[in-house]
């Protein structure tokens, strides 16, 4: 019970110290991750938006650059010359020489990159190739050769899988070669693997921050390049209507695989390109479904689209450390607040246990014990106030035990008084006022009890009853008082023989005397009687009108009987009587017995 | 009392443990596999063996060596980043140095000791007979330069003929039909011309030195793998040591891999260069070094209008792969 109360105290300093030092640290914590993390995420989206829109613009720089040179390089004399020659006149002529080593010197503009250049007379026909395998080829059905007929302008095709080499994609620019009246005679084509442009869009990922990644799409939202993920190239990113899908397929654009597997589900981004949206927020499922924070720039002299794409658990990964770091001090202040709490509770209790088994110890009756007095705060004064009220306490205490004590003293008093007067009333009742040994009253009493008591036991009860001799004369002779004195004397010499505490010496009346002995054999009575007698005479109490001798004398009559509940006492009694007539008629000074039975 | 004890303990196991989370570094990740993309050429063979060999896994790296057919596409694709390496000619490499300053040449894996041939009509008896004639050559890499070094040594330019741009297996059928009275390849192609009537008019082993592939990786593996790029080198040594000694085991596994029958398998007129042709190569004292070689190149793109920047040769080639670490 105390246990648990104190360490109450103890869990809730440490609850409420845990809350005072915790809370404003959580809500701290979120604030700022809450802050920081749109910091993080609008950093994050300039980082990838910056690098979405220079790649678009390195892209176009690269497709303006190229339509620029391309336009320039078909109006080179020499190729103008060459197609202005009819086709026989073109085999080995000095033109054609001086076309293909144009052609091959233009060529290596970008030794790694431009896949060929040709011409292309009015028919679509290839008719000089620095790829001599394709001279010959009819290609009047692309794009790339009836856009720059028809619009007078250069011309960047689409992105073209070649249909000979796996993997490999091309792009097209071309432009009209113009006479000097400027008649078209043809167009100047530029194939380009189209690695290029997919180099462009794969070069600023690392700049764009970690993990990112960066994917171009066509008008189509067709993949053109894709940093991470080439698999998806030539996928769109929803699936396309199936006459458009076919459209794409005849042009090379789109592999001739199931529909199923020309497209990726990105519906959402779909819908983020659509809509035009600058960013968002989204999963790629073709990237393993994490959700990306997403940066679209579009270019200018193309309908494609560049994307910059950074997982968002990668662009928030500083909020994480920031979490971590929450947590670790989160830690580190609760188990200080926990020790602080702890030692405080430690503090603050002590002295309260210390009272309290203090207070317990003064509950048990020790009221001598007093609280130590260590400081001066609240609970030194309570300590304080404990003392005092203990010392009251055990003052009244005292106080009230000492009259208690004295009110039982008095009582005992007064009740050994009384027992006193009980006694002396009792003594009155039953002693002879004169001689002080039994009178007649208590020995019908014992008698009576002694009768009943040995009739249940069958012993012998003797009875003596004696005379003293002449003391009508004594009486006359000494006077009334002398008689007194001479009854006193013999009184106490009887009492002085008897012994037993059960005998009874008693005063029967006028001169006469009992004696009383319960127990005892009519031999013993007589015994007793002999003894008495010569007390009597060693006495020597001087009787100077007796005629028998001139000393006070006795005539005793002794008997004894084994009591019946069927007899009355009274007739020991007048046995008794009997023994003593004979003894007074036989000459007195002597004792006679009679047995009635 | 027992119970704050615990709540004590708890607090202070969960805060070691935080703290133990929060200097825990990620565990290093597995290094990918090194993306090698080579052709179908002899020379770039140990490649195989060494990874069939499992000495790449030996020396403690895991390579992935594609092999394509058009080896000119690969260099594109490794300029756009999709390899980590690629066993290039020193041509391919001079140009892809112009617009990739970052990568560098770790090692020489073999030199054209007479494979690469200038075959001929048979009217063609010398390299001056080749004036005012069609001369097929893969225009724009080593194979120019090649024809040029050739054109050279007869004193003549590349002016005085008419260079065709030609891939070497076209070779063949271009000298036929009569479109190009010579031009550059090696074998297979070679014995076709020859049996169409041609003959051998130049080869390489005229030329030391100039004709070499090496093994070139980008900028960021060098910087971050080195140990990756080292265990390369060793296991592709460790292949062509293995190579050399026990050819027709080599020739087996090459044929096996790659499905062509092992009798195309010769490595005639081409040496695979070793560690101490590598130590030899790289010296810049040496006269066939590499640095000179390469210098051979860059003049002849400068020249050629192929280049727009001179490349950095000293910064280009990277021998301390062929070195243990010091």
């Amino acid at each position: 019970m105390q246990q648990t109360f104190l360490g109450g105290i103890r869990r809730k300093l440490i609850a409420s110290f845990l809350i005072v030092a915790l809370i404003p640290l959580l809500l701290l914590a979120f604030i700022n991750k809450q802050t920081t993390e749109n910091a993080l995420t609008d950093n994050a989206k300039q980082a990838l938006s910056v690098a979405a829109m220079e790649t678009a613009n390195r892209i176009d720089a690269f497709i303006d650059g190229n339509l620029n040179a391309v336009r320039v390089e078909a109006i080179l004399p020499g190729l103008a010359r060459y197609l202005s020659l009819t086709p026989q006149q073109r085999n080995d002529s000095p033109e054609m020489q001086l076309a293909t080593e144009t052609l091959s010197r233009l060529s290596r503009k970008d030794m790694l990159n431009i896949l060929s250049y040709s011409l292309l007379d009015l028919n679509g026909k290839n008719v000089l190739d620095t790829d001599t395998s394709s001279i010959g080829k009819d290609e009047s059905v692309e794009n790339y050769f009836k856009q720059p007929l028809q619009t007078g302008l250069s011309f960047v095709s689409s992105m073209k899988r070649s249909p000979t080499i796996p993997d490999l994609v091309t792009l097209f620019f071309s432009s009209p070669v113009r006479n000097a009246k400027g008649d078209i005679l043809g167009v100047l084509r530029v194939s380009y693997n189209a690695t290029v442009v997919q180099q462009l869009v794969t070069r600023q990922t690392e700049r764009a921050g970690l993990k990112s990644f960066a994917i171009l799409l066509d008008e189509n939202n067709i993949y053109l390049a894709h940093s991470t993920e080439q698999k998806l190239l030539f996928k769109s990113i929803v699936s396309l209507p199936l006459d458009v899908v076919n459209e794409l397929q005849s042009k090379g654009r789109l592999p001739n695989s199931p529909v199923k597997e020309l497209a990726t589900n990105e519906s959402t981004l779909k819908q983020a390109l659509d809509d035009k949206q600058p960013y968002l927020i989204a999963p790629l499922e073709a990237t393993g479904n994490q959700i990306n924070l997403i940066a679209i720039a579009r270019l200018q002299y193309k309908p494609w689209s560049v994307l910059f794409a950074q997982p968002l658990a990668v662009a928030l990964a500083p909020v994480e450390k920031q979490i971590r770091d929450a947590m670790f001090l989160f830690a580190i202040i609760a188990s200080v607040v926990t020790i602080i709490a702890f030692a405080i509770g430690q503090l603050l209790t002590k002295p309260i246990i210390y009272l309290t088994n203090i207070v317990s110890q003064y509950t048990a009756g020790n009221l001598d014990i007093r609280a130590e007095i260590s400081s001066k705060d609240e609970i030194g004064q309570l300590a304080k106030s404990f003392n005092n009220m203990a010392l009251q306490l055990q003052t009244s205490f005292e106080t009230l035990e000492q009259q208690v004590q004295e009110r039982t003293a008095q009582s005992i008093i007064a009740k050994e008084k009384a027992e006193y007067a009980n006694q002396k009333l009792e003594q009155l009742v039953n002693l002879d006022g004169l001689t002080q040994v039994a009178n007649r009253r208590c020995f019908d009493g014992r008698l009576q009890a002694e009768w009943k008591r040995l009739a249940q036991e069958q012993q012998p009860l003797s009875l003596i009853l004696l005379d003293v001799d002449k003391f009508k004369s004594y009486n006359d002779y000494y006077g009334h008082l002398g008689g007194d004195h001479c009854l006193i004397k013999i009184g106490q010499t009887l009492q002085q023989t008897v012994h037993r505490p059960a005998d009874l010496v008693a005063r029967y009346g006028g001169e006469e005397f009992s004696v009383l002995l319960p127990n005892t054999d009519l031999q013993g009575a007589i015994k007793v009687a002999q003894t008495i007698q010569q007390a009597i005479h060693a006495q020597a109490i001087p009787h100077a009108q007796s005629d028998i001798k001139d000393i006070v004398t006795l005539s005793l009559g002794i008997t004894c009987v084994i009591p019946n509940c069927n007899i009355k006492p009274d007739t020991i009694i007048a046995s008794a009587d009997k023994a003593l007539y004979n003894a007074k008629e036989q000459g007195r000074d002597r004792y006679c017995t009679y047995l009635d039975i | 009392m027992f119970k704050i004890l615990k709540y004590i303990s708890i607090y202070l196991i969960s805060s070691y443990l935080l703290f133990a989370c929060h200097t825990w570094t990620q565990t290093e990740l597995k290094r990918p596999p090194l993306k090698i993309t080579s052709g179908y050429f002899v020379g770039d063979y140990p490649a195989i063996i060494a990874q069939q060999k499992g000495f790449f896994k030996a020396q403690g790296v895991d390579v992935e060596i594609t092999h394509k057919r058009y080896i000119r596409l690969e260099a594109a694709n490794f300029s756009a980043g999709k390899y980590d390496g690629v066993i290039s000619s020193l041509g391919s490499f001079i140009i892809l140095s112009a617009t990739n300053p970052d990568i560098q040449g770790v090692m020489v894996v073999n030199e054209s000791t007479g494979a690469d041939v200038v075959v001929a009509q048979s009217e063609i008896k010398t390299v001056a007979d080749l004036k005012g004639k069609k001369l097929g050559a893969n225009l724009g890499g080593f194979s120019e330069v090649f024809v040029t070094e050739m054109l050279k040594k007869a004193n003549l330019t590349s002016d005085d003929v008419n260079l065709v741009k030609l891939e070497a297996s076209e070779i063949p059928q271009r000298l036929k039909n009569n479109v190009i009275q010579a031009g550059h390849t090696w074998q297979p192609h070679l014995s076709e011309a020859m049996k169409s009537g041609g003959h051998i008019l130049f080869t390489s082993k005229q030329t030391p030195g100039l004709i070499l592939d090496l093994i070139v990786f980008r900028k960021e593996i060098i910087r971050d793998r080195p140990e990756d790029v080292r265990a390369f080198v060793r296991a592709w040594l460790q292949a062509v040591n293995y190579w050399q000694a026990n050819i027709q085991e080599g020739n087996a596994i090459i044929s096996k891999v790659l499905k062509i029958p092992s009798n195309t398998t010769s490595l005639e007129g081409l040496h695979l260069t070793d560690l101490g042709d590598n130590q030899k190569l790289f010296q810049s004292t040496n006269p066939n070094s590499i640095y000179k070689t390469a210098k051979i190149y860059a003049d002849f793109f400068i020249r050629a209008g192929n280049i727009t920047r001179l490349p950095e040769l000293k910064s280009l080639f990277n021998s301390s792969f062929l070195n243990p670490p010091s």
